[in-house]
């Protein structure tokens, strides 16, 4: 006990600078703010409207995810990051392959068929880990005790990975309360959540203290869903096993490959035009954005990786873990105007810099939410065991923790690369210049020439998915 | 009970150590091989003079994105000047006034009218009062046509808002905002947010003036079945227009003009309304009493209806100023001369695709293509005076917009 404390007190610099982290971006914009919070007129409505929006795409997504279960456990490599791939490309491009498909079909019910099928796969590959992890000893016994694949759904997956599905549900809830695009496109008065708000407060009415206000709101609600959603004692088992033989179903992972070949359609008969739009100015131009977006996938890989990673060695307890996993930075705007605090000026390096902070700092909550807090969640018991022999927490931190994470840092640092790939919403307002090619991509939207910018958003899409496999594969372990 | 996961050796630890450790080394080295190549893809310019001051603009992204007027018109002002200048970007007024905040800045450029009254009006975001701006020198204000002409704001370029269509993809082509409403026209219309879109926001204000509010609304409603899509910006609804999504597309007059130019495509069209709409007796908007007084004499595609108001397209104006607490700012006011002179503006025309604010360029020989949309244009400058009380609604329209779910 006393080793844990002094462990503790150890890095109480490390554990305080990490409280500076998620405390700075909320801190940083209260200098904008006149005169304190202000709560809009419809404040009320809009929680409730977002909650609505929020929670329908969350259940979506986690009935649609449950389907495609057994084609994330059929899936491998490739195929994963396919699954995946709809939940992570850039906003734009899930809009335009619903207006190609429904272009009538508008209004909350579209928002939340939308989000909710963007983020199916992600969820199925989600729970399909937690089933090889937790389940697969018990699934395989199950199975040659003659147990039918239905019972071994109803009993395993729906019965006792309740954890797992309340974790998903958390996960796909928080983004749905902060996306923006989709909502304001293809909804309606009914379709507005706190993001829109947040968005109208500063470009309508230019009020800092309304828009900070709904971005404590909007984290005051993660806390409370956290608070109900969290573990209730459920036991931890530990296993490692693969299902694809057993549970996969090519049946499954072709239905959930269909949203990604849908997108990836759309997307390649405009990049195929935009082959004609390649002018001087572009070719001059690709080179250094395609070298910026590296860099600041890079960079935003190893800090998310590396943060994530120092804050698992702490052993955080459940409830810890449960905080953490509530925080969420404020919207796009606030966070890349508190990002503009660091340093003077503008200028290429400055920018990246600036990019590749903002950027860690906007997707570090989510894929710790993900990936890492689950994950921990299964060392409870052999953290415990390991106390009670004597073990201590730095020793526990170095030989049990980090290299049981590792693939999981491993993952969360090639999600990260390949988002930072993407963004433009905090780079927009970081950034001098288009530095980063999803930046180069609006100035071409902005400029006529749309199936360049297609052109863009599609080699984004394919050299970030390029670099995120191989920040993956340099870190994961090779056992 | 499933054994535990067995504690992993201290050497596999090490290796991971060496990968993270690789990887970092590897950024270091990218960044430090890439040094030479910063000053020439960092905002500042290779052949930046090192004597004199400094000039700090602020400007919209597409002005300064290497396809915008912003980058040639800056070596321009350098080889000239001989100043060093910074261009810095910010994506909509809202959020270029508060990086004016960050990024003190001698010139600021790409307001419109809406973005403009924020930065009369608005309370700054970390102070109480609004903004301050400085009188700019008559040298560079009288280069600005009267219609246009402000102390402290300099329109640098204008365009009317409208539809444009392909030639042969309508059978007949709307002349007035009622005619969108026929059936021929279903799931037709690409219309942009006004919540989001500056041409939306527009868009807005035209069916209210033409309209009032109460039966504006109506029009709105009755144009529902014909709208394609109410995209968040006007690059998403032109792109779905490119693809042929849907015929018609709220956007600039100008826009036919990049397609000829650029793309060698002649079946770009604007459809000017010339039919006015009938403005109902109980129909206001409020403000708009000088508007409904405001019916002067026509002009160009301007014509009357029976109450004696005349067909009008919005015009999106754009502009520069010059915050007091400038550092630079004969040197801004140097710079708002060459937007203004005839090189200037040409570039501008030429690469934010918007018309010039100086007739002469417009008309000058070689800009033909610009010219025929110059004078028909010219004609809706009287509208002019309806349009200074929108920026003022904005706010209320927007919530009623909203409240009325479109």
């Amino acid at each position: 006990m006393l080793a844990k404390v002094n462990f503790r007190w150890s890095l109480l610099p490390l554990v305080a600078t990490l409280l500076f982290v998620l405390i700075a971006p909320y801190a940083l914009t209260w200098r904008f703010t006149s005169g304190g919070l202000h709560w809009p007129e419809g404040a009320a409505e809009l929680l409730w409207r977002s909650l609505i929006m929020s929670a329908g795409t969350a259940t979506l997504a986690l009935l649609m995810g449950i389907l495609l279960v057994p084609g994330a456990l059929r899936a491998q490599g490739a195929w994963t990051w396919a699954l995946i791939l709809p939940a992570t490309v850039p906003a734009l491009v899930p809009i335009l392959t619903w207006l190609d498909l429904f272009p009538g079909w508008r209004g909350l019910s579209a928002v939340i068929f939308v989000q909710g099928l963007m983020n199916a796969g992600l969820v199925a590959v989600s729970l399909a880990r937690a089933l090889e992890t937790r389940w697969a000893g018990a699934i395989e016994l199950a199975i040659t005790e003659g147990a039918t694949p239905m019972m071994i759904w109803r009993r395993a997956l729906i019965a006792g990975m309740s954890g797992e599905l309340r974790q998903s549900f958390l996960f796909v809830f928080a983004l749905a309360l902060t996306s923006f695009s989709i909502p304001l496109v293809l909804g309606g008065r009914k379709a507005v959540n706190f993001e829109m708000g947040i968005f109208q407060a500063l470009q309508l009415e230019m009020n800092w203290s309304t828009a900070l206000s709904l971005s404590l709101l909007q984290l005051a609600l993660l806390i409370g869903l956290v608070w109900l959603l969290r573990p209730r004692g459920e036991e931890q088992i530990q296993t490692r096993a693969r299902l694809r033989e057993l549970l996969g179903s090519r049946w499954s992972l072709a239905l959930g490959l269909v949203p990604v070949a849908a997108m990836l359609g759309t997307l390649l008969g405009r990049a195929g035009q935009g082959v004609a739009q390649l002018d001087a100015t572009l070719m001059r131009e690709l080179p250094r954005a395609i070298f910026a977006s590296s860099v600041v996938a890079l960079g935003t890989s190893l800090l998310v990786g590396l943060g994530l990673g120092l804050l698992a060695r702490q052993l955080p307890s459940e409830r810890e873990r449960a905080w953490l996993s509530a925080y969420t930075t404020p919207s796009a705007v606030l966070l890349g105007f508190a990002t503009l605090a660091i340093g003077q000026g503008h200028g290429f390096e400055m920018d990246l810099l600036r990019m590749t902070l903002g950027c860690s700092l906007m997707f570090a909550p989510a894929l710790w939410r993900w990936r890492i807090a689950p994950r921990l969640a299964e060392f409870d018991r052999q953290i415990e065991v390991a106390r009670c022999l004597g073990a201590k927490d730095a020793l526990i931190a170095t030989r049990l923790i980090t290299p049981g994470i590792r693939n999981d840092l491993a993952w969360v640092a090639g999600l990260a690369a390949f988002w930072a790939w993407g963004d433009f919403a905090l780079s927009s307002v970081v950034a001098g210049r288009s530095q980063s090619l999803a930046l180069l991509a609006r100035d071409l939207m902005q400029a006529y020439r749309l199936e360049a910018a297609a052109l863009c958003i599609f080699l984004c899409l394919l050299v970030g998915i390029l670099q995120a496999a191989v920040t993956q594969k340099l870190l994961q372990r090779r056992d | 009970m499933i054994p535990p996961t067995p504690l992993s050796s201290p050497s596999r630890f090490r290796k991971t150590g060496m990968a993270v450790l690789a990887l970092i080394v590897l950024a270091v080295l990218i960044l430090v091989a890439a040094r030479d190549m910063w000053p020439k893809w960092g905002g500042e310019q290779s052949g930046a003079i090192s004597l004199g001051p400094r000039l700090r603009i602020l400007a919209y992204s597409s002005f300064v994105s290497s396809w915008g007027p912003g980058p040639q018109l800056v070596e321009l002002f350098e080889s000239r000047e001989k100043v060093r200048v910074e261009l810095v970007q910010a994506d909509d007024a809202g959020v270029m006034l508060a990086k004016l905040e960050h990024f003190p800045s001698d010139l600021v450029i790409g307001l419109d009218q809406f973005g403009r009254h924020m930065a009369e009006f608005k309370p700054r975001p970390s102070q109480g009062q609004a903004f301050a701006w400085r009188e700019i020198a008559t040298e560079v204000t009288e280069l600005v046509p009267k219609e246009f002409r402000d102390p402290r704001f300099i329109a640098f370029d204008w365009a009317p808002i409208g539809f444009v269509y392909r030639e042969g993809e309508l059978k007949t082509v709307p002349r007035s905002l009622s005619d969108l409403r026929r059936p021929e026209f279903e799931r037709g219309l690409l219309l942009q947010d006004p919540r989001s879109s500056s041409p939306g926001l527009q868009f807005l204000f035209w069916v209210m003036a033409s309209f009032g509010e109460r039966d504006g609304f109506q029009f709105l409603r009755e144009l529902k079945a014909n709208v394609f899509s109410v995209t968040s910006s006007w690059s998403q609804a032109y792109g779905l227009f490119t693809r042929g999504e849907a015929p018609l597309v709220l956007s600039y007059a100008t826009s036919p003009i990049y397609h000829a130019l650029e793309e060698k495509d002649d079946r770009y069209r604007f459809a000017w309304f010339d039919e006015a709409d009938e403005e109902k007796p109980h129909a206001e908007v409020a403000g708009t009493t000088e508007t409904k007084r405001s019916s002067g004499a026509s002009g160009g595609g301007a014509s009357h209806n029976k109450a004696g108001h005349e067909a009008f397209h919005p015009i999106q104006i754009e502009y520069a100023a010059i915050p007091a607490n400038c550092r630079a700012c004969e040197v801004a006011e140097k710079f708002l001369q060459l937007m203004l002179s005839d090189e200037g503006q040409s570039l501008i025309m030429r690469h934010n695709w918007m018309l010039p604010v100086r007739r002469e360029v417009a008309l000058a020989p070689g800009q033909e293509a610009f010219a025929e949309t110059f004078q028909r244009a010219e004609g809706l400058k009287t509208s002019l005076k309806r349009l200074e009380s929108w920026p003022a609604q904005r706010e209320a329209l927007l919530k009623k917009w909203q409240e009325a779910d479109l």
